[in-house]
This record gives C-alpha cells, structure tokens and sequence, in this order.
C-alpha cells in the first residue's frame, strides 16, 4: 500500500504528468478540429460533418457530385459496421480515433518512467525500504495505469459529449454502454501493451527499444490487420500468430466499432493470457536482476 | 552476549565468472560504527549492496539482527537507511518533496520528520528549491536526508562525505555520531578519507581486491598504532636483552623485518641509544613514531603483496 501511495505522490508532485494531461489535452482538441472540420468525398473524418449538414439542411461546402452516405466511412468500406445506427457509429468512432494516439503517449510515458527510475536507482530504493521487486513494479505499473487510464476515458467521452452535441444525437443507454465497454477493452490491451514495453525495459534498461519496439509492433498489426481481417489465418500461420497476439488488433476491431461479443470475450481471454505471460516473464526475470 | 546488527558468513559473489568477493566473514555489533576502508574496486560497495538487497550472494550467508537475509527477507531490511553510490533523487521535485516520498516509501507517520532531517543536514533553508538545482554537496546531504529519515537502526553509507565542504563534512559527522550515540544506531561507512573515518569509527574493516584483509576494532587499532621507538641494530637478540636488563624496559616487541618497537621511555631516546652504543653494537636507526590509520592501510597492503 506504502508504495502505492508513493506513486501516486510521484504523479502529483512531478511536471511530466501535467505535461502528459497537456498534450493529450491538445490530443482531443486536435481530434475535434480534424472530425468537424475535414473535409473530403470519402474520408473517414468527412462523415461528421456530413451528418451534420444534412440535418441543418444547410448547404453543403462538399462538392455535389459527392455521394454523402453511411458507406462513406472506413467501417462500411471495410464491411465492419454492424450497427444500426450510421449516426451513433460515427460519433462512437469519431470518438475512439484518438486511442492509438493516446496509447503512443502513454507507451512512451511508462517507458520512460521505467527506465528513468532505473537510471536514478529509484528502485533500489524502494528495496531499501524493506519493498520486493516485483511488488515495487507492480504498484508502479498499475498506479499510473489507472492514471493515464482516467485520462483517456475522460478524454474520450469528452470528445464523444462533443460530438453527440455537435451532431444533436442523443444517445441511447446501450450507446453509452458500449462506450464503456469499448473504454475498457481499449485499456485492457494499453495494458499488455505497456507491460511489453516495461519488460523491454526491464531487460534493457532503456526507453528506447521498449518505445520502438512496441511502436512497430502495433502500427504492422494495425496496418495489415484491416487487410486481412476477414480470414488472417489463411494469410499462413506465421501471419495468424502474429495478427492474434497483437493488441492492435483488438484495438482495431474495438476502435472499429466491431464489439460484438465474440470480440469482447476474445479481447478479455487475450489480454489476461498476455499480461499473465508477460508479467510471468518480468517476474523471472527480476528474481535474478541486481538493480 | 553482544547482539549482532549485521553477520556476513562466508560470503562470495562472482559476477560473469569473475570473482568479486571472496570469502567473506564480516561481523558488526549493534551500535558500532564499522569503517570499511578499501581501494577503488575492492568490493566496498558490492558488501553495501548485498546487505541493502540490491545485489545477490553467489554462496554464503548474511544476516541483519540474527536473522537470515540472504534470500530476500525483506521484512529485516525496514529499519534501515542507505546510501549507495549516489543519491537517489528526482531533479523535478524539490528536496521536501523527494523526502516526503521516501517518507511515504517508508510508512512513517507524521510530516515532522521531513523538517528534522532537512535541519539536520543543513538544507531546510532550501527545502522547496528543486533538487535538479542543487550543488554536488547539497545533493549528497539530501542523499544523507533520505537514508537518515524515519530514524533507521542500521545507516549504511558509501562514501557520504563525497562532494562536501570541510564545514559540511565537521557538521555530517557530529551529526552521525550524535545519532550513534543517542539512538545506537548501527553505522557502516566507507570513505577514502581515512582521517575522516578515523574520527567516527569504532571498528575498521580492511577490504582489498574483494578480501577481507583485517576486521578490528578501534580499541586494538589504536593499540596496535600507539607511540613507540623504532630501533634498527645489528644484533636484534643481544641488543633487546641488554635493553630488558639494564633499562629495566618491559614492552618490547621484535617485528618479522627484525626491528625493535619499545613502548617505553618515549621521553628519553637518548639514553636508549647511549645503552646501545655504550654496549657496543652498532645503530643504525633510532625514531620515535606513531602510526596513523593511512600508515596502518598501507603497510596491510604491502604485506597483502601490493
């Protein structure tokens, strides 16, 4: 408990965070400026201001032979939709667009921390005070978890508050249920995510490789998902692998707006192997390490 | 029986097959203050690291207040403050708020502890300054601070004098043996500054190239470098005999390269010399000396083959 409150004092007494709450701050007032304002025949960002359009029975600045429809967005493109709903789709993943965006911060953030308190022997003194290893990580990586966690879900349903305004949608209860689920599942894959990064640093001792390594590792997942969406195991095992062990997948499918159950309960099996697998790891590892 | 505060039993610790320590066999009594007195690389602050937890015993024992600690009993190493190394310190966060996380790290209640270690180490006049701002000596005495807060009943600092001035060094070291003495606080202290340790110490532990050369106490140390006459003669038997009989001197002691130590009549050398020569023998040298920690290090590294 000691060394949980030790890192919540850390969070309140060090400049980084305000820095981290500041930009992604900026985040949401970047994703509001780019959703409202875009413009173009098809884009994912030009949805948003079609709906609204429409509904003022304004004239629209889009040129006239652009078809303005539901299946301009990515998630129809893509076959993804399986909402009702075109208008909720769009605020929802209007909302959840920043959430890779968040994730980078966030990724880089727990690195960094890491590798900082490494660097400055901040764990060795938690040992001082009598503190495990493995607990000393732990509280570290949850505290600011659920920190950088509180920022994000307030951050998203900000932008989706904003958005149902701007639109005049006004959400159902299941709309805001399948926001929070969404919020969570988004933060249960952050979570392996980081964890994969805190054992980059772990082994390395730097930031660097733990940042650059989970970068690639989500954008390859996040690019050739949506490729091969549909059937990725037949793409070869290899592929399938590496597409189903991927938080980005998920995040993806989720940011999508695909949450069906099938979804939700893969997402819960695979984010609670990976972390037991990855935190698994880390405790071997640190049995051994001298800090 | 006197307790113990800290027991390393023969300990050693390889790392990448390369042997840091070996053999070990180290024995503090609670309340001491042990000086551990080695050359860079001889392993002092590996036996810091290994009693703080940080580091890990190839083979060996090691036990704070009786109890075994060698396997992560974490439990036995709350009451303890160190400092090794370097101090561990956020430069974003000023000097109370680093201690009042260490603080928080340490389960101690109540705030006023922060001011009281921030006086003691002559900081609270820049207690809200950020530690990043500091000078070397003022980031060494928060270092101090930290190990220091919550009262711990085994201080172990490497090298705490490192960056001070004369007058921080006088004021750290008052400071230390007060706590020694009023809260018979266990201290283990090393330093290149022999005459510093000189001042605080109750007992040395000589470590060289990851040995143990010598573990003694002050009382034998200063026994051992008291006042004494040298004296180089031909005949060392004849002229120790006559020295026994006719100036009726009771401490003599013959050292393994045949010199003579006389730990009488320092006052007179004149008429120790006179008795030599007058009994014909030949002197080659004659000196009254005292030896210092520094002299006492030196000659246990020569006669280790350095």
């Amino acid at each position: 408990m000691n060394l949980i409150k030790t890192e919540w004092k850390k969070i309140w007494y060090r400049k980084k965070i305000t820095h981290t709450i500041i930009i992604c701050f900026a985040v949401s007032l970047f994703c509001i400026a780019l959703m409202v304002m875009a413009k173009s025949n098809n884009s994912y960002f030009s949805v948003m201001q079609a709906y609204y359009e429409v509904d003022e029975n304004e004239p629209s600045i889009i040129p006239e032979d652009t078809e303005l429809s539901p299946e301009n967005s990515i998630g129809y493109i893509l076959g993804l939709n399986s909402w009702n709903k075109p208008k909720s789709f769009e605020i929802y993943r209007s909302a959840m667009f920043p959430t890779f965006i968040f994730m980078m911060i966030f990724l880089i953030n727990m690195s960094a921390l890491y590798s900082e308190d490494y660097s400055l022997l901040m764990f060795r003194q938690a040992i001082f005070c009598g503190a495990g290893k493995l607990k000393i990580f732990i509280s570290k990586f949850l505290v600011n978890h659920i920190f950088f966690g509180i920022i994000y879900i307030v951050n998203t349903i900000g932008l989706y508050i904003f958005f149902s305004i701007y639109t005049g949608y006004l959400s159902s209860g299941k709309d805001i249920g399948m926001l929070i689920l969404s919020l969570l599942l988004s933060l249960l894959n952050f979570a392996v995510f980081e964890s994969a990064a805190v054992l980059l640093v772990v082994y390395t001792k730097n930031s660097v490789v733990g940042i650059i390594s989970n970068v690639l590792w989500f954008f390859s997942s996040f690019m050739i998902y949506p490729m091969l969406h549909k059937d990725f195991w037949s793409y070869g095992k290899a592929i399938g692998i590496f597409v189903t062990l991927s938080p980005g997948t998920y995040l993806y499918k989720i940011c999508s707006g695909l949450v069906t159950k099938e979804v939700i309960l893969d997402n819960l099996i695979y984010g609670t192997f990976m972390l037991l697998i990855l935190w698994g790891i880390m405790v071997q590892k640190l049995r051994k390490q001298e800090i | 029986m006197e307790k113990k505060a800290l027991e390393m039993q023969q300990v050693y610790k390889s790392y990448k097959k390369i042997d840091i320590l070996q053999n070990i066999n180290l024995s503090i009594p609670k309340g001491a203050i042990c000086g551990l007195i080695g050359e860079n690389g001889a392993g002092k602050s590996t036996i810091m690291k290994l009693i703080a937890g940080t580091s890990y015993v190839s083979s060996g024992n090691i036990y704070i207040n009786s109890k075994d600690v060698t396997q992560g009993n974490h439990e036995e190493r709350r009451n303890m403050g160190c400092l090794i190394e370097h101090p561990t310190i956020y430069k974003d966060m000023t000097a109370w708020e680093n201690l009042e996380i260490q603080r928080v790290m340490k389960g101690i209640p109540g705030k006023e502890c922060i001011d009281e270690v921030l006086k003691a180490v002559d900081l609270q006049s820049s207690a809200n300054q950020k530690a990043g701002k500091y000078s070397l000596g003022m980031k060494q005495r928060l270092g101090i601070a930290i190990a220091m807060l919550g009262e711990p009943e085994f201080l172990i600092l490497d090298e705490p004098m490192n960056g001070l001035d004369p007058e921080k060094i006088h004021f750290i070291r008052e400071f230390l043996l007060k706590r020694n003495k009023e809260y018979h606080t266990t201290i283990l202290i090393s330093s290149h500054i022999l005459e510093e340790l000189g001042h605080m110490a109750t007992m040395y532990c000589f470590i060289h190239k990851g040995h143990i050369l010598e573990s003694i106490t002050k009382k034998e140390l200063d026994e051992r470098c008291r006042q004494h006459i040298d004296i180089r003669v031909n005949n060392v038997q004849q002229v120790c005999a006559i020295l026994e009989n006719k100036l009726k001197i009771s401490e003599i002691n013959v050292t393994d390269n045949g010199k003579i130590q006389l730990f009488e009549m320092m006052e007179t050398p004149e008429i120790i010399s006179r008795c030599i020569v007058e009994n014909g023998f030949d002197l080659y040298e004659l000196a009254v000396r005292q030896e210092t920690l520094e002299n006492y290090y030196m000659s246990l590294l020569l006669s280790a083959g350095d």
